[in-house]
């Protein structure tokens, strides 16, 4: 029984348009303008799981290179049978079309940046609760110590913010994410249409010239980040762990 | 990847992982499976709301003791 | 709510037994820690509540309305709820660290 292992998803797509050499052989299934890219379970096909990440890293560079504008999909979903391939794409054709008609033409750029030389002044629960003599002085303790994160929440949004407008004349949409920890990275999307690509990666160089921030950058990806839907629960998708070998 | 990223310690596998827990997305801040079967889903963000959002909601603004 | 008694330790013997029985399978969540044990995820359950609750404290404060003696209560509440934590990440092996959350998901929901 096959059962499909979902890649993603694209717009007015043939077979042939598709890369068709190795990492791994896909198929299309289509219904009206949009079709599903799946393959067979990757346990079949990889003997570990960075193995397999090297196969769809090398999948979605080729992607990128015959210029398609893939809509990917979650890593470890797939669909109990070939027959509800069709019934995914019914379900959600609306959703597929607007997402599409967003994201169509463009590519994902990734920044991760975190500020440098950063000092942070110990919260952590043992502190406060170090030689407090009341309920209500750990209280106070605590006040302390949320003003403090909210204020290095704010912080890191300022900076998200600094970018983004900075950024804004290329770019179509973005994305961002603040570090659950203190120090940690803050992670970036830019949603680039592929004509601006050129002029928004100059304008990043230098802009990161500028601050004073450790920074990694990657691209041009699919739009990972910006399919504006998600997959329901359904009864046919089934989660598979990539946690093998 | 094409436009060749700035950092030579940049590991690109490392990227394309966080990358695949992205994209379209299953939907659910948590979901607890089993094995490979889901069984709870849960939001968290439709659980967290403060009591006295509650009550003022209720438009009482009366503290409540039990 | 949380008072000095066994319920910890009961609580720790129920989370052991149910990761052992169910060698099968693991709790997975769809984030990026995937292959957590149930203890760390439900005590990073228990510290957002913990982070939330705090917020909301404070804030009752700031408002004006609960007395000297609730106040106090309160804060010796959040005390023996720290002891509760300390506790159950003994008996996990787990640190302060594991179940850090200090930026977030506050920091993306609120």
């Amino acid at each position: 029984m096959k059962r499909p292992y979902l890649l993603g998803f694209i717009r007015n797509c043939t077979d042939l348009d598709l890369p068709c050499e190795p990492p791994f052989p896909t198929e299309l299934t289509t219904v009206g303008a949009y079709s599903v890219i799946w393959c067979k379970s990757p346990r079949e096909m990889f003997t570990t799981k960075q193995d397999f990440l090297a196969a769809m890293l090398q999948w979605l560079e080729q992607v990128q290179d015959l210029q398609l504008t893939v809509l990917p999909i979650q890593s470890g979903v797939g669909v109990s049978d070939e027959v509800h391939l069709v019934e995914l794409l019914r379900t959600y054709e609306q959703e597929l079309e607007l997402c599409f008609d967003k994201v169509e033409g463009c590519s994902e750029y990734c920044l991760t940046i975190s500020p440098k030389n950063q000092e942070f002044t110990p919260l952590t629960y043992s502190a406060l609760r170090e030689d407090v003599q009341s309920g209500k002085e750990y209280l106070e303790r605590l006040r302390v110590r949320h003003q403090l994160l909210d204020r290095e929440v704010v912080q890191a949004r300022e900076v998200v913010s600094q970018f983004c407008i900075r950024l804004t004349p290329w770019v179509k949409d973005y994305w961002s994410e603040i570090p659950p920890t203190r120090g940690a990275e803050i992670n970036l999307g830019f949603l680039v249409p592929n004509a601006s690509k050129h002029e928004f990666i100059n304008e990043l160089k230098t802009l990161l010239d500028e601050v004073d921030f450790a920074d990694e950058w990657t691209g041009p990806w699919p739009p990972f980040h910006f399919s504006s839907f998600s997959l329901k629960l359904e009864s046919f998708l089934i989660r598979e762990s990539l946690n093998w070998g | 990847m094409g436009d060749i990223a700035n950092s030579k310690q940049v590991t690109l596998l490392a990227v394309v992982e966080k990358l695949l827990d992205k994209g379209v997305v299953i939907s659910g801040d948590l979901i607890l499976s089993c094995g490979n079967v889901d069984l709870v889903y849960l939001n968290l963000k439709v659980v967290l709301t403060s009591v006295q959002t509650m009550l003022e909601g209720n438009s009482s603004k009366k503290d409540v003791h039990s | 709510m949380i008072e000095d008694d066994q319920s910890g330790l009961k609580m720790a013997e129920c989370m052991l037994e149910f990761e052992e029985r169910s060698s099968a399978g693991r709790l997975n969540t769809n984030r990026d820690n995937a292959d957590q044990g149930l203890a760390k995820l439900v005590l990073t359950l228990v510290e957002l509540l913990r982070r939330v609750m705090e917020h909301e404290a404070l804030r009752r404060i700031d408002g004006g309305t609960l007395t000297e003696g609730e106040i106090e209560e309160m804060g010796e509440t959040f005390l023996k709820l720290d002891n509760k934590m300390v506790e159950m990440r003994e008996i996990f092996g787990l640190k302060e660290e594991d179940l850090n959350l200090d930026l977030g998901p506050l920091g993306n929901l609120m």
